[in-house]
């Protein structure tokens, strides 16, 4: 009997229930404060001084700070938080880009050469002083300024391997789809000016199946591909697309993946420009593969992947990049001429 | 009449000797050889099936090649059974010596002989998640799995799924989402083998 009231309370239900949704409504109120209140907000500024970009990261968490970690790779700072946090944006910089990914943020910065960090409090701060090269150091642009008058009238593409959850190669400090889409933004900058167009297959750390690249770089008319890629080797590999020897006139037409027939011979003749390019400009040992790489297979136009080093072997200055972007415009005057 | 008499008596001699022959050589002289060479094979099986074991061929890579090595393991008369052997072998990598070119802690979860005589193996998602190679590395491990089925069984051609289904690619240069044979059996060329110009 002395249940009894309880079950009236089913029963009847409507009392019971209001009290039971305000008691819910509260329950999840305070489940989102908690949420809210538990992410962390930073905000981001970035002053240019001479030689040097501050970037300063300021937030009301102390801990935040103190548990943060920061290392550099190539271009790419790269900064883990131990707990989750919101990203609120604030004044950056042109030369510095910067997105979030996970518990992490991303600092693109341009030529980068090394960094300082410092951890201040009052308010919680995260200074990092990214030292650029100084003007008079700045790499020699001879070669890129050659005449490239040959090439004003082509369309390059460039290919970042990888991408998302589609790591690629990675070691301590380095993902291979961050560092070939770095290094991709930055021959897009070196080569815009000298091509009629210069487009990018992948533009975000974002994955990109196979198939959905074959149909973008399908999109447009070009004259030349590049995947960029990374190998664990210590030399480079250039590789062009390994085309069946029963291979019909009719396949070439008809079958996508096997558009490359028509311009394997092309292909070979710019690998190989690229890869004497390289080997007297960046002093790299050069490996041609010819494989049936289902990507370069399916390119409508001369199309090669490069293999890069990995951090490991070849390090990733802004005069690498250089010497990389003089290679492929010497490469490609080369093969234009002949 | 004298001299084909004469003839008859030199000439069926001679004819009888010939065809005596040619009994001799198909119907005895043959039939002995064959006997001979099956109990020869005969009594190797029967050493095999004594010795209560056979011999897995494994292939792994090795730079822009494979390597083979053979394990032997219990005897079984079923074809799935033994390709099974042979890849958990392949994806254990005890016994082989380029351990790195493995992917680790790769499980396989099953293996389905289909109609189409196709082999599909069903693996662990640690062979896509663990891999992290070049676009040869990745080209060398799809070559080692499929020379390690067609090696120990009839299969006509091998699929890879990954926990289940069906993925694009294992590490994001090459096509597994088709079976691997049209891919790893085309010839490679590597370095100078071809000039420009």
């Amino acid at each position: 009997m002395k249940n009894f009231p309880i079950y009236d309370y089913y029963i009847n239900g409507k009392k019971p229930m209001s009290r039971i949704s305000v008691l819910i409504l509260i329950l999840i109120m305070v489940f989102v404060d908690v949420a809210v209140a538990g992410d962390s907000s930073i905000k981001v500024n970035c002053s240019e001084q001479s030689g040097m970009i501050r970037v300063v990261l300021e937030t009301d968490s102390e801990s935040l700070i103190n548990q943060s970690n920061v290392s550099e790779s190539y271009s790419l700072i790269k900064i883990s938080f131990s707990e989750p946090f919101s990203y609120k944006g604030g004044a950056v910089v042109e030369s510095v880009k910067i997105y979030k990914k996970e518990d992490s943020l991303f600092l693109n910065v341009k030529n980068l050469q090394k960094i300082k960090v410092v951890r201040l409090s009052s308010p919680p701060r995260l200074v990092i002083d990214a030292y650029l090269p100084e003007q008079k150091k700045k790499p020699p642009t001879e070669i890129l300024q050659a005449d490239a008058k040959e090439i004003r009238n082509f369309t390059l593409m460039l290919d970042a391997g990888h991408g998302g959850s589609d790591t690629g190669i990675t070691g301590q400090q380095f993902k291979e789809s961050l560092l070939t889409l770095s290094i991709a933004n930055d021959l897009y900058k070196q080569l815009a000016p000298k091509a009629q167009k210069v487009l990018l297959l992948r533009r975000e750390d974002v994955y990109q199946s196979l198939e959905q690249r074959i149909t973008d770089a399908g999109k447009t008319r070009i004259d030349a591909f590049f995947s960029i890629h990374l190998t664990n080797q210590k030399y480079c590999s250039i590789f062009i697309s390994k085309i069946p020897a029963n291979t019909s006139s009719k396949d070439i037409k008809y079958n996508v993946a096997l558009a490359q027939s028509a311009y394997i011979e092309r292909s070979r003749v710019l690998a190989h420009a690229i890869g004497e390019a390289i080997k007297e400009g960046m002093k790299l040992d050069v490996v041609y593969v010819e494989a049936p790489l289902p990507l370069i297979s399916a390119i409508r136009a001369p199309a090669i992947m490069i293999e890069l080093p990995t951090p490991a072997t070849l390090s990733y200055s802004a005069e690498t990049i250089n010497s990389l972007a003089a290679s492929i415009i010497k490469a490609l005057v080369d093969y234009a001429q002949r | 009449m004298r001299k084909g008499k004469l003839i008859i008596v030199i000439v069926a001699p001679i004819v009888l000797l010939c065809v005596a022959a040619v009994t001799y050589y198909f119907f005895i002289w043959r039939d002995d050889g064959e006997t001979v060479s099956q109990n020869i094979v005969g009594r190797k099986e029967q050493e095999k099936i004594l010795d209560n074991s056979i011999e897995l061929k494994i292939f792994y890579p090795e730079g822009t090649g494979l390597k083979k090595i053979t394990i032997k393991t219990k005897q079984t008369f079923d074809a799935i059974k033994t390709v099974e052997a042979a890849l958990t072998e392949v994806f254990s990598g005890k016994n082989i010596p380029n351990r790195s070119a493995i992917p680790s802690d790769v499980k396989l979860l099953g293996l389905y002989y289909g109609i189409d005589k196709i082999l599909y193996i069903d693996a662990s998602n640690e062979l896509q998640r663990n891999f992290h190679g070049d676009a040869m590395a990745e080209l060398m491990l799809l070559k080692s799995i499929y020379e390690t089925v067609v090696n120990n069984m009839e299969a006509e051609d091998v699929k890879v799924l990954i926990n289940g289904t069906e993925t694009e690619s294992l590490g994001g240069h090459f096509y597994l989402k088709y079976p691997l044979k049209g891919i790893v059996t085309q010839e490679i060329v590597v370095d100078g083998s071809h000039k420009s110009g």
